[in-house]
C-alpha cells in the first residue's frame, strides 16, 4: 500500500481522535437524566429550606442528587461491581428487600412436649431408592425405609432461628411462647428415614405453618445497640407467654449447632408476658442508642424504651388514638437521629413519629397520604425537619405488574404541617425521573424479558431530608 | 528514534490495508446483526439497546475481527521471518534492534485502537438506526415516537461487551487498557516463543489467559468479589505480564535469538 511518511501517525491519530471525540459525547451524558420537582399541591416556598437528597441507582452506576430550592444539582457515580452500589436503608420480611443483610432471622414453631398429637404416616418409598415426580434416584451406599409423617399438633412453641450471613454461625433459641389452638392446626410434615441400626433420622422436609409471629418484620426484630445484638419475637396476639428483649451473647459455630435443638446463649433484657391482654409485638428498634420495643395491645399502638445495657425501662409512650386492633404485617420504619417513624400499610396508611429524648413524645399522626385513585405507597423515608414532617414515596398501581415487586413508578414529596395534632397538608410534589423508563421494558414483554433482577432497573435509594 | 519512527510508519503502513478491512467488516458486520434483530422489535415494542447488542450477537463479531486485528499482528511478524526473510534487512538498519520489536508492538497497539474506535462508530450508528421506541402515537397526522431519554448513555452502562470494551470507572478503565496491552504483548510474544522453539515459555501466555477468562467472566456479570478495588490487583497482575513479555521480547531480539 503506497502510503506516506507518516502514515502511522495519521492512523494512530484518528483512531485516538475518534476515540476521544465519541467516548467525550458519551461521558457528557453521564448527568442528562431527567430529574426534577413538579409542583402538584401546595406553595413549594415550604421546602425552601430544605434539601432532598439521595441517589437513583441500580447496579450500575448510581446518580446522585439534591434538590433545594427548585434546583437540582447531579453527580454520577459508575459501579466498577455490584458491591459498590450503595444500599438501601430499609428493610422487609426475613430479610433486606433492597439491602444487602448481615442477618437472617426467623422464628419457627415446634411441637410442645404437653401437645395432643394426631400423626398420619405413609410409608412410600422403595428401599433404597427416592422417588422424585416419578423417575427414580438411587441412593447412596445407606438404604432404609423412607416414611412421610403428617404431624397435626394442637400446641407449638416457638423457637428463633438467628444465621449470620457469610459465617456458619447461628443462634437457636427456645422462647417462653407457645400457640395453641383447638382445631389441631399445626402442621409439620417430614420424611423420615429409618437405618440399618433401626434409628430413624429426619431424611427431608420438616416444614411447618400457622406460626402466629408477623411474618413482614420479622428483620426488624432484631437491632445492634451498645455493640450488641439484641432481638425479640415479633408475636402475634395469638401466642401465650413469656416474651421480652434478648441479648446475643455467644453465637454458636458449625458444626457445633449441627441436629441440635438449641445453640449459642442469649440473655433476657427485659420481659413481659403477653398471657392477658391482646398483644402484639411489631418491632424492636435502635434510637439514639436506646431499645425501643413497638407493641399493638389491644387498639392502643405504645412504645417503650430501655436502657441496652441494663434494660431498664426509661419511658412508655400510648397512642390511643391509633384505634385499630389489627394491622397488616407491612410496617416500614425509619429512624432519623432521635426520630422513630412509622408507616402502617393500611388501606389508608398511618404514619405515626416519635421522638426520643430523656422521655418518649408523639411528634405527629397522619392518617392516609394524599393519593389519588387506588395506588400502592412505598415510603423511601420519613423525617421531621426544620419542624415539618417530610415524606418521600413511591406508588405503583395497584393493578401494576410491579406491585408484589416492590417497583414504584412514580415519586412524591408531601411535606406536613406538624404544628398541629392532625398534620395539615403543606406541599404534593412529584419528582419526575426517566428511571421509571426502565420498567417499560418489562411491562411491554412480560415472560419474555429474560428475567427480572431486582437491581437491574434504577430506583431512588437514600433519600434524605436535611436543612 | 528515527529507526523505530521509520519501522513504525512501515509496519503500520504493511498491515494497514488489512485492519481497515477488518474495521469496515466489523461496522458492516455488527450492524446487520442489529438489523436482523430489530426486525422483532417495531415502533411502539421497546428493548433497550444494550439487550439488543446482547441478543444481537455484535460482541461475537467483535471478538473474531479482534482475532483478524491479531492474526494480521501474527503475519506482520511471520512474514519478517520467512520468504524473503526482512528480518536480516531491518537488522542492518542502524539503531537498536529492539525497535524492529517495538514497533510491531505499536502497530498492532495501532490496529486495537483502529478496531476500538470502529467499535465505538458502530454502536453509534447502530443506535441511530436501530434503537427501539416505547410508543408511537399520532396528533394531528404527527406521528411521535416516544424514545428514551439517554438509552446510548445507558447501554454503555448496563451492557456487559462495553462495560469491558469503553468503561467509565477509574479502576474498570486501568484494568481494561492493561487488558488491551497484555492481549497484544501476548500475542507477540507468543509468536516469538514459537520462532525460537520456547515452547516452555508460553506457559506465561497460557497462564494469563486462564486469568482473563476469570477477570471477564466477572466483569461481564458486573459481579467482582471483594469490588471494584480488586480490579486494580488484576491491573497490577496483568502489568506483570506485560512487563515480562515486552522485556524477554526485547532481549531475545536483541540477542537474535530467533534467528539462531
Amino acid at each position: 500500500m503506497k502510503t506516506g511518511r507518516h502514515t502511522a501517525l495519521i492512523a494512530a491519530a484518528a483512531a485516538l481522535a475518534v476515540i476521544a471525540l465519541l467516548m467525550g459525547i458519551i461521558i457528557g451524558k453521564r448527568d442528562n437524566q431527567t430529574l426534577y420537582l413538579k409542583d402538584i399541591q401546595g406553595n413549594s416556598a415550604f421546602l425552601r429550606d430544605i434539601t432532598v437528597s439521595g441517589v437513583v441507582r441500580d447496579k450500575y452506576h448510581g446518580l446522585r442528587f439534591s434538590i433545594r430550592d427548585g434546583k437540582v444539582d447531579k453527580n454520577f457515580s459508575f459501579y466498577d461491581s455490584e458491591s459498590d452500589m450503595e444500599r438501601s436503608q430499609w428493610s422487609s420480611g426475613n430479610w433486606a428487600f433492597y439491602d444487602f443483610p448481615d442477618y437472617v432471622y426467623n422464628v419457627s414453631g415446634e411441637v410442645s412436649a404437653d401437645a395432643n398429637l394426631k400423626v398420619a404416616e405413609t410409608p412410600s418409598k422403595t428401599v433404597g431408592d427416592r422417588v422424585y415426580s416419578g423417575e427414580t434416584w438411587p441412593q447412596p451406599e445407606s438404604t432404609g425405609e423412607y416414611t412421610d409423617r403428617k404431624t397435626l399438633s394442637d400446641k407449638i412453641d416457638l423457637y428463633v432461628n438467628i444465621d449470620k450471613i457469610g459465617e456458619f454461625t447461628r443462634i437457636k433459641f427456645k422462647s417462653g411462647l407457645s400457640a395453641k389452638s383447638d382445631k389441631m392446626e399445626f402442621e409439620f410434615t417430614k420424611t423420615y428415614r429409618k437405618t440399618e441400626d433401626g434409628e430413624e433420622v429426619i431424611a427431608s422436609g420438616g416444614s411447618d405453618s400457622n406460626i402466629p409471629v408477623r411474618k413482614g418484620n420479622q428483620m426488624d426484630s432484631i437491632v445492634e445497640a451498645a455493640g450488641n445484638l439484641y432481638f425479640t419475637i415479633p408475636a402475634k396476639k395469638s401466642s401465650r407467654g413469656s416474651n421480652g428483649i434478648y441479648r446475643i451473647d455467644e453465637w454458636s459455630v458449625w458444626p457445633d449447632w449441627d441436629n441440635k435443638k438449641e445453640s449459642g446463649r442469649v440473655t433476657e433484657l427485659a420481659g413481659f408476658r403477653q398471657d392477658n391482654k391482646n398483644t402484639e409485638v411489631v418491632a424492636l428498634k435502635c434510637v439514639q442508642g436506646k431499645l425501643v420495643l413497638v407493641l399493638l395491645i389491644e387498639d392502643v399502638l405504645t412504645f417503650r424504651a430501655y436502657e441496652p445495657e441494663t434494660g431498664e425501662l426509661i419511658d412508655q409512650l400510648e397512642v390511643r388514638n391509633f384505634g385499630r386492633s389489627e394491622i397488616s404485617d407491612n410496617v416500614q420504619f425509619f429512624v432519623n437521629e432521635n426520630n422513630l417513624n412509622l408507616c402502617f400499610k393500611e388501606e389508608k396508611d398511618i404514619i405515626v413519629g416519635i421522638k426520643l429524648d430523656k422521655k418518649l413524645t408523639l411528634e405527629y399522626f397522619i392518617q392516609g397520604l394524599e393519593v389519588d385513585g387506588e395506588t400502592y405507597t412505598y415510603l423511601e423515608n420519613v423525617s421531621v425537619v426544620n419542624n415539618k414532617l417530610l415524606i418521600f414515596c413511591g406508588y405503583a398501581a395497584k393493578d401494576s405488574v410491579f406491585v408484589s415487586g416492590l417497583r414504584p413508578e412514580n415519586y412524591f414529596i408531601f411535606a406536613y404541617d406538624r404544628s398541629r395534632w392532625d398534620s395539615r397538608l403543606l406541599y404534593k410534589g412529584e419528582v419526575i425521573s426517566d428511571a421509571v423508563q426502565d420498567l417499560i421494558y418489562r411491562q411491554q414483554n412480560g415472560p419474555d424479558s429474560g428475567g427480572f433482577d431486582t437491581f437491574d432497573a434504577r430506583r431512588f435509594c437514600n433519600v434524605k431530608f436535611s436543612t | 528514534m528515527k529507526k523505530l519512527y521509520k519501522l513504525f510508519n512501515f509496519e503500520v503502513t504493511f498491515t494497514l490495508r488489512a485492519v481497515l478491512l477488518v474495521c469496515f467488516a466489523l461496522i458492516a458486520g455488527q450492524n446487520l446483526l442489529l438489523c436482523i434483530s430489530n426486525r422483532n422489535y417495531p415502533p411502539g415494542r421497546y428493548i433497550p439497546f444494550e439487550k439488543l447488542i446482547d441478543i444481537s450477537g455484535t460482541a461475537i463479531v467483535f471478538i473474531i475481527c479482534l482475532v483478524l486485528i491479531l492474526s494480521v499482528c501474527v503475519y506482520s511478524v511471520l512474514s519478517n521471518y520467512s520468504g524473503s526473510k526482512s528480518i536480516y534487512t531491518l537488522m542492518t538498519i542502524p539503531g537498536s534492534r529492539g525497535s524492529i520489536f517495538v514497533s510491531k508492538l505499536l502497530s498492532g497497539l495501532t490496529g486495537m485502537l483502529l478496531l476500538l474506535a470502529s467499535q465505538l462508530i458502530s454502536i453509534f450508528l447502530g443506535y441511530l438506526l436501530f434503537s427501539t421506541t416505547f410508543a408511537v402515537t399520532e396528533t394531528s397526522g404527527l406521528i411521535r415516537f416516544e424514545e428514551p431519554v439517554n438509552g446510548l448513555f445507558l447501554a454503555f452502562v448496563r451492557s456487559g461487551f462495553l462495560r469491558i470494551l469503553y468503561p467509565l470507572g477509574v479502576g474498570s478503565f486501568i484494568c481494561t487498557a492493561f487488558m488491551y496491552l497484555a492481549v497484544v504483548t501476548g500475542v507477540l510474544y507468543s509468536v516469538y516463543c514459537f520462532l525460537s522453539k520456547k515452547f516452555l515459555y508460553i506457559t506465561a501466555p497460557a497462564i494469563q489467559v486462564i486469568l482473563m477468562v476469570f477477570i471477564l467472566a466477572g466483569r461481564l456479570r458486573a459481579e467482582n468479589p471483594g469490588g471494584g478495588g480488586r480490579l486494580y490487583i488484576y491491573s497490577l497482575i496483568l502489568s506483570v505480564f506485560t512487563v515480562y513479555y515486552i522485556r524477554q521480547c526485547l532481549i531475545w531480539t536483541k540477542r537474535s535469538t530467533i534467528l539462531d
